[in-house]
């Protein structure tokens, strides 16, 4: 967002009643759900897991969507023309099966054996008595996350800046304010009950933005024909690489390693109704999709040259294209719907990062699973979401670049680290947990090693080929040590109605 | 002209079909 000087939403009354509305709904979210929350700590971290299906379907994709849908792919598509789909059809269907398939079997299993995270899930699937195993994830995500979250206020900041003509380091702290008030109230519920809304104002703007600036336009078939008369490959679907494509479609790899994705899935009342909520799900995220490309094509119509955006950045186009094609109410919308994918994302992941310290350091590993009053819990769960968010904005504001390098390898790094390592749990009875270490360390140094050989990075985005190795070494590993022995009552959990 | 339509239009409606008979065809659970 910087240079981002032509939005200005602070001199227009109506974009800003259509802003703070928008905040004000959040903050309420976060005052009525903060009761239910401090119920226990199932409450608090995955809803008690009585999440509707439509929430749950509606918080797992804008979850999954920070800010790169809405400024990266719009300018994707703007500087690449509609090759920039493949980007996006990845992980809309990665996340179709994830929710068709992947899900169900980790929620049943969930439900059965008491779990809460993800680190749980692995402890619980491979009898992980020493908590090794629960370590090492806790502290992986817990890394990760917490950099994500640094950098959705950073990204957050900026758009405030951007928006009110304030300074970042105000930006940031406002976004970090808003966030912190509601998650730390209201827990699970009030970020899956605000990513919900938050939702609505995303697709509204996604939809409505590329509709009206068609329109100004003269519709499609002129837009086509201007489109072509600047250069071909701006209406040609294939004017990409073999490699590119494979690393755009390959993007959808990290969605079932991403804990702030999965988590959704592990808080549904009934797992049957996972499929509802995979069409849902699947709709949203192809009409937000959709959107953002076409906002992109029609941006290159009536910026021609990337020069005319300000600031040169591509990332600008959505929120100056609202600008100067939408009524100020509607683009007082367009930049909340900034703001609702980047808290949408930072909401998520700090609810995540707190249940690896509460969770699974402070009860699984240092109180080695003791009964302690759920009160007692919350209470450590909030208070850890207040540090986190001071954490991150520390870490944001003083060590910007270690920021930058772990959330340049946090999406693939994740998904290959925790990707084929979950996959097979769920799937296959002969994974160990040793097979488990293994994929770990492979996913996770192939991404960082691959990324930078640039021979290479040039050939196609680093997920893939680590994501396909580490589900190789998680398969070798496994065949040669010994797996857990109560492994048929895990997958008869996970089976429950393999019947219907 | 036409494989923008089918990849810009097409794709996204297969992609919500594929969705809707995965969901309710009936088949077993994976």
């Amino acid at each position: 967002m910087e240079g981002a000087v032509n939005v200005q939403l602070h001199s227009n009354l109506y974009s800003l009643a259509a802003f703070i509305g928008y905040l004000l709904i959040i903050t309420a979210i976060g005052i009525f759900t903060a009761r239910f929350s401090s119920k226990g700590v199932r409450e608090y971290f995955i809803g008690g897991r009585n999440m509707n299906r439509f929430v749950v379907a509606l918080s797992a994709v804008v979850s999954g969507r920070s800010s790169w849908l809405l400024l990266g792919v719009t300018g994707m598509a703007y500087k690449m023309g509609p090759s920039a789909v493949w980007a996006v059809v990845g992980y809309i269907l990665a996340e179709l099966l994830l929710f068709m398939f992947y899900a169900k079997r980790l929620r049943r299993f969930s439900e059965q054996y008491d779990c809460i995270t993800l680190p749980d899930f692995f402890a619980a699937r491979f009898n992980d008595k020493n908590g090794l195993l629960r370590l090492t994830l806790a502290v992986v995500i817990l890394i990760f996350m917490v950099s994500y979250v640094s950098a959705q206020f950073v990204g957050g900041g900026k758009a405030f800046a951007a928006s009110f003509h304030i300074n970042n380091t105000d930006g940031i702290l406002i976004t970090a304010a808003i966030v912190l008030l509601y998650t730390l109230l209201g827990g699970f519920l009030a970020v899956s009950l605000t990513d919900m809304i938050q939702a609505f104002f995303m697709i509204f703007a996604l939809i409505i933005l590329p509709l009206i600036a068609i329109a100004d336009r003269g519709g499609l078939d002129i837009l086509l024909q201007q489109l072509r008369a600047l250069d071909p490959k701006f209406i040609d679907p294939f004017a990409l690489s073999i490699g590119t494509a494979i690393g755009f479609l390959g993007i959808g790899l990290g969605s079932p390693g991403n804990p702030h994705i999965i988590a959704r899935y592990m808080s549904i009342d009934d797992p049957e109704q996972l499929r509802y909520s995979a069409v849902v799900g699947t709709v949203w995220n192809v009409l937000m999709a959709w959107g953002a490309l076409f906002i992109g094509l029609a941006g290159r119509v009536f910026y021609p040259d990337v020069s005319l955006l300000p600031g040169g950045d591509t990332e600008n186009l959505y929120p100056v294209l609202a600008q100067q094609h939408l009524h100020p109410v509607l683009f007082g919308i367009v930049v909340a719907s900034i703001f609702a994918a980047i808290m949408s994302t930072a909401d998520s992941q700090l609810l995540v990062a707190a249940s690896s310290i509460v969770r699974d350091i402070y009860e699984k590993i240092i109180r080695k699973g003791r009964q302690i009053e759920q009160k007692k819990l919350v209470l450590y769960s909030r208070l850890s979401v207040l540090l986190l968010v001071v954490f991150a904005l520390v870490l944001g504001m003083l060590a910007s670049d270690l920021v930058f390098w772990l959330v340049l390898f946090a999406w693939a790094g994740l998904g290959a680290s925790l990707g084929p390592t979950s996959i097979l749990s769920l799937y296959w009875k002969g994974t160990t947990r040793a097979g488990i270490f293994a994929g770990l360390v492979t996913g996770t140094l192939i991404t960082i090693l691959w990324y930078n050989i640039p021979l290479l990075k040039n050939t196609v985005y680093e997920l893939v080929p680590a994501f396909i190795l580490s589900f190789i070494t998680v398969m070798v590993v496994s065949k040669f040590t010994k797996g857990p022995e109560d492994i048929n009552s895990h997958f008869k959990a996970m089976e429950a109605d393999l019947s219907d | 002209m036409l494989v923008f339509y089918l990849i810009m239009f097409a794709l996204p409606m297969a992609i919500i079909a594929i969705a809707f008979i995965l969901a309710y065809a009936k088949r077993k659970t994976l």
